[in-house]
């Protein structure tokens, strides 16, 4: 096997496995059953939003090492927020706060991704009202899809969220890659990694809230990668578009037929209209991607 | 490169000994080239260039100590002859050239080595990170108001956070040459 075969497979696949698996493991205790006195399953929703920024933090130490104080680039303001984001994340599953709490919490994080991800361009580049324009616009953006993951995630809950979330984050993983950022195509691959292992270990739980905890830090963190591939690579819009609007379209089939089937064969049938517009996504970047020789 | 360019001027300054004391020159970027190689695979070098740069420089012939250089290099112009490998240089793998535009050379010091040779030092600053490097300069001619020179010098990309692919097949180490004609302002 070659040296970048190996470092692959150990910065881009076990690092984040292990480090979104053990909150994960911890969470839902898969070893145990349900309680005999209710029924009811160990409650992990509160390590699903642990295990995406963990694993985007042990790819960035395993690719990039350290990061730089104060934060240079997009990716180093990402792993910031991304922890704040999960933190936040698991607070809201553990402790249920009112929304008006959630929101005023969660709302600085999310606007925060513009804002820190484009200032060197808004610095640079912009005029003041361009700048306020798309740091406005994309924070709605990001804001528009956390409230409907989060909304999503309670009235349907289940694998297929984490299943949604997982394709939306390899298809960014592949199309930030195609546009000509590797790095950032592996940290977004190690979202995909820990929104996997949360299916998987939501599959063990059925009729569980799987789902609810991971949508912050996601947004956050897709959204972030999302945004910064398009200004500092060569994402382009349309496939950026899909793969924000992607998971969302979890909603269709619970829309349709209905939030409360359930099943490996329901999970499949939420997650297809999802899978469409993430491999749209990534054939748009693989299109606009120039050729290699 | 910016460095490469930067240290060309030093030692302009250092060994044009035609020159009169602090005379100032500036950069013929159609006559000039910043280039740059790289190991990959452990077996052949990759060649690059960048294509958009700029400097200028004092030259005292009297004191080459008081000489100055100063070069900027444009990130996004970096050119390798190869679409898809040209984008991966741009982004934030390597260059980041969207949030860090600019390569700058400043010189510091320099030092003559010998009648058409000198060591330059300065500061490099590249994706945001300003660190001290030296070349060695060559007077390659001289000609009415023009001065021609050609520096050398070796970086750890590493060092500048450029360190994609180092250990998995791309060289750490960045061999530069920059050849400079400079003409009196």
């Amino acid at each position: 096997m070659s040296s970048a075969a190996l470092h692959f497979l150990l910065s881009g696949l076990a690092a984040p496995a292990a480090a979104a698996g053990l909150p994960l493991l911890a969470g839902w205790r898969p070893w145990r059953r349900a309680r005999p006195a209710d029924g009811r399953w160990p409650d992990g929703s509160w390590a699903e939003a642990l295990a995406p920024p963990l694993a985007y933090a042990a790819v960035y130490l395993a690719t990039r090492g350290l990061p730089p104080w104060p934060p240079l680039e997009a990716a180093d303001w990402l792993l910031g927020l991304g922890l704040m984001a999960g933190l936040l994340g698991a607070l809201d599953q553990a402790l249920a706060p009112p929304g008006w709490l959630r929101a005023g919490l969660a709302l600085p994080a999310l606007l925060a991704v513009p804002l820190l991800v484009l200032w060197p361009i808004a610095l640079n580049e912009w005029s003041a009202p361009e700048a306020a324009g798309w740091v406005a616009g994309l924070g709605l953006a990001v804001v528009g899809l956390w409230q409907g993951l989060e909304r999503l995630a309670r009235r349907a809950p289940g694998p297929a969220v984490p299943l949604g979330l997982a394709l939306a984050a390899g298809g960014g993983a592949l199309s930030l890659a195609l546009s000509g950022t590797a790095t950032w195509g592996l940290l977004g691959g190690a979202l995909g990694v820990a929104l996997g292992l949360s299916f998987l270990l939501a599959l063990l739980r059925p009729g569980s809230q799987a789902g609810r905890g991971a949508s912050l830090p996601f947004a956050v963190l897709l959204g972030g990668l999302g945004i910064a591939g398009a200004f500092y690579a060569s994402l382009s819009w349309v496939s950026l578009a899909l793969l924000l609007l992607a998971p969302l379209a979890g909603w269709i089939v619970p829309l349709v037929r209905g939030a409360r089937r359930a099943g490996p064969v329901w999970t499949l049938v939420r997650t297809t209209p999802v899978l469409l517009l993430v491999l749209a996504a990534v054939a748009w970047s693989w299109l606009e991607s120039p050729p290699f020789g | 490169m910016s460095k490469l360019g930067s240290l060309a001027l030093t030692a302009a300054l250092a060994l044009a000994v035609q020159a009169r004391a602090a005379d100032s020159y500036e950069i013929d970027p159609v006559h000039s080239s910043v280039l740059w190689k790289v190991q990959h695979m452990g077996a052949g070098h990759v060649w690059g260039r960048f294509t958009d740069f700029s400097g200028s420089l004092r030259l005292d012939a009297a004191a080459p100590a008081g000489s100055a250089v100063e070069v900027t290099v444009k990130a996004g112009s970096v050119l390798t002859d190869n679409e898809k490998r040209d984008q991966h240089l741009r982004s934030p793998d390597f260059f980041n050239a969207r949030q860090f535009p600019l390569i700058t050379f400043k010189s510091s010091a320099v030092k003559p080595t010998g009648p058409d040779s000198a060591e330059v030092t300065g500061e490099l600053t590249l994706k945001g990170v300003a660190r001290p490097v030296t070349a060695r300069v060559t007077r390659t001619g001289a000609q009415g108001d023009l001065v021609g020179l050609e520096a050398t010098l070796s970086i750890k990309r590493s060092e500048f956070g450029l360190g994609f692919g180092v250990g998995q097949g791309l060289g750490d180490e960045v061999q530069l040459v920059i050849s400079v004609e400079a003409k009196k302002k």
